[in-house]
């Protein structure tokens, strides 16, 4: 019934095959992301860079415009104020001129622009700073000459053509380093989604194992059950056999008791009773007679009594007489008051007329006697209480003593003729109780169906 | 010697015989009848005609008690005098048949002298 090995393993195998699946996919989930981590920070760093070296650029130029500006103005007017905008745009230009070389050093392709960018700009201010130098030493026509020259012109045509180049280039290369970095993310995107959709078809396939486990577990639960189901009425179909076997033995065994004690009483007490009329008789007719003649006649009826007497003894032991000439009361007290007298202790009786078959009521004398001497053999009390009853349609026994008591699970229950008397009982459709713990004495009860007739003993009216 | 009219109950035939044959030879007693068990015992005894003025009845029957013939002679006018002969002669069992109106239990196994002494004791006034 219980479920084979080849399934467990093949749970087995497919667990762990879900466990390296789920790896898997963690790790091409991982590496997509980290490489595109990479690739994202890279190119956005590059691109930064990009930025960076075109606003650079542009700066440039827009103070090279400046420093030719205030120069101009200064040759125009002859005034200071357009040479403090001159200078702070030289200082600018050197400042910018540097942050162009830290960034371009990595960058192989930009180089020569980069190169010609510097190389324009030192010349023009050159020209710019000769044209100046010429103008404050009074060569008028000099610096006139160089202006004329259209080398300034020149200059700065060349320079605004690289820097446009530089500028178009780098606006370029941004779009396409844009174009890169937003690939990335979707490819991360991507994996992610996957990732997500993976663990929802993992878990749609754990709940589906779950569930079938769940429905395998109740499968086996009901056998199981169905079982168990089987197995209970057996044992209650066993019992009630057993109870009828017992009752059938029972009775087999009183029937035959009575028979005997029948035989013993008819036959036997009428051969005694008739031999001990015969010599009454017999000592009237003769009269007078010979000592021995009268002592032989004395020693005959003596011989004739113990017979009598023997009789008498194994015919109560098979079947009380009391019980069917006196009713259970009085057959109980009777029992109790002679137990009383022979095991010498105090016997107390509560004995209410209950309404019992025949067969119950022997039973219940059974009982009572079974339990006396259970107590006479075993338990040394000094005090004995019988009582019967009638409630509700039950007749209650009870046999407590305040001997030494046992413990009731630990006697085996055939012990004290324990489990046969709980037969007994149960075999008219009633139950037994035995409550007793060491040095608490010990309590028999019984409680068994009352007969539908009335309860009244024969001879109690 | 005037005679003791007498009605016996008693389900044993050897037991019947002694005891009638004895009595009769022994005290004035005159078996009137007999009968085996309880239902022919009151029919007897209580059939118009039939009279007797001792009743000796034996407590074990083949069916019925001689207690219930007893119970059931009780308030009829029957026999003047009452014995139960039994082999149950205990102490509650004496105490049940007086109560049942017998005027004595006698053992029927050890107070069988005694019977014999009671019956002639009832006859001799009727001497």
């Amino acid at each position: 019934m219980l479920p084979g090995r080849t399934p467990e393993r093949a749970r087995l195998r497919r667990t762990r095959l879900a466990l390296w699946l789920a790896a898997a996919a963690a790790v091409v989930v991982i590496a997509i992301n980290e490489i595109g981590h990479a690739r994202a920070t890279q190119t956005l760093q590059t691109l930064s860079e990009r930025f960076e070296r075109r606003l650079i650029v542009t700066r440039l130029w827009r103070q090279m415009l400046e420093a030719e500006s205030g120069q101009r103005g200064f040759l125009l007017t002859g005034r200071d104020s357009y040479l403090q905008p001159y200078r702070a745009a030289l200082l600018e230009i050197e400042d910018s001129l540097r942050k162009l070389q830290g960034l371009h050093l990595d960058e192989r392709r930009l180089a020569p622009q980069i190169a010609s960018i510097e190389e324009t700009t030192r010349q023009k201010m050159a020209e710019l700073a000769a044209t100046l130098d010429m103008y404050l030493d009074g060569r008028t026509e000099q610096w006139h000459e160089l202006m004329l020259s259209d080398i300034g012109r020149e200059k700065m045509d060349e320079l605004r053509r690289a820097v446009r180049q530089v500028i178009d280039g780098e606006t370029r290369r941004i779009e396409a380093g844009s174009v890169d970095a937003f690939g990335a993310l979707g490819r991360n995107r991507l994996a992610i989604n996957m990732l997500a959709l993976l663990a929802l078809l993992a878990l749609a396939l754990f709940l589906r194992n779950v569930q079938r486990l769940d429905r395998a577990q109740a499968a086996h639960d009901m056998a199981l059950r169905t079982e168990r189901d089987r197995l209970e009425a057996t044992v209650i179909h066993r019992t009630a056999e057993l109870t009828e076997l017992t009752r059938h033995l029972q009775s087999a065994r009183e029937d035959e008791r009575s028979r005997l004690a029948r035989e013993l009483h008819d036959e036997l007490g009428a051969l005694l009773t008739a031999a001990k009329l015969e010599s009454a008789r017999l000592k009237r007719n003769l009269g007078p007679m010979p000592p021995e003649a009268a002592e032989r006649l004395q020693q005959l009826n003596r011989t004739l009594d113990m017979g009598i007497a023997l009789k008498r003894r194994i015919i109560e032991d098979l079947r009380p007489s009391s019980l069917s000439n006196l009713g259970l009361v009085a057959a109980l007290e009777i029992l109790a008051r002679e137990f009383a007298q022979r095991a010498e202790l105090a016997v107390h009786t509560e004995l209410q007329p209950v309404a019992l078959d025949e067969d119950a009521q022997m039973t219940v004398y059974r009982l009572v006697q079974e339990s006396l001497t259970n107590i006479a053999k075993y338990a040394q009390a000094s005090e004995v209480s019988v009582s019967l009853s009638q409630h509700d349609g039950q007749v209650q026994v009870g046999v407590r003593d305040n001997g030494i008591g046992f413990d009731t699970s630990a006697v085996r229950a055939s012990a004290h003729g324990l489990l046969g008397m709980r037969y007994r009982v149960e075999a008219e459709g009633g139950r037994l109780q035995v409550d007793s713990r060491p040095g608490q004495g010990c309590h028999v009860r019984a409680w068994l169906p009352q007969s539908c007739e009335t309860a009244q003993p024969a001879t109690q009216e | 010697m005037a005679v003791l009219t007498t009605f016996i109950v008693e389900d044993n035939p050897l037991i019947l015989d002694t005891l009638v044959s004895a009595l009769q030879e022994l005290t004035p007693v005159q078996v009137v009848g007999s009968a085996a068990d309880e239902s022919h015992a009151v029919a007897w005894l209580q059939q118009p005609g039939h009279a007797c003025e001792l009743l000796i009845v034996d407590i074990v029957l083949k069916s019925g008690s001689g207690l219930g013939v007893l119970r059931r002679t009780a308030h009829s006018t029957g026999p003047e005098r009452r014995v139960v002969l039994t082999n149950y002669a205990t102490p509650d069992v004496r105490a049940a048949c007086r109560a049942l109106g017998a005027d004595r239990v006698f053992d029927k196994s050890s107070e069988l002298d005694e019977l014999i002494a009671y019956c002639e004791d009832v006859a001799r006034p009727h001497a």
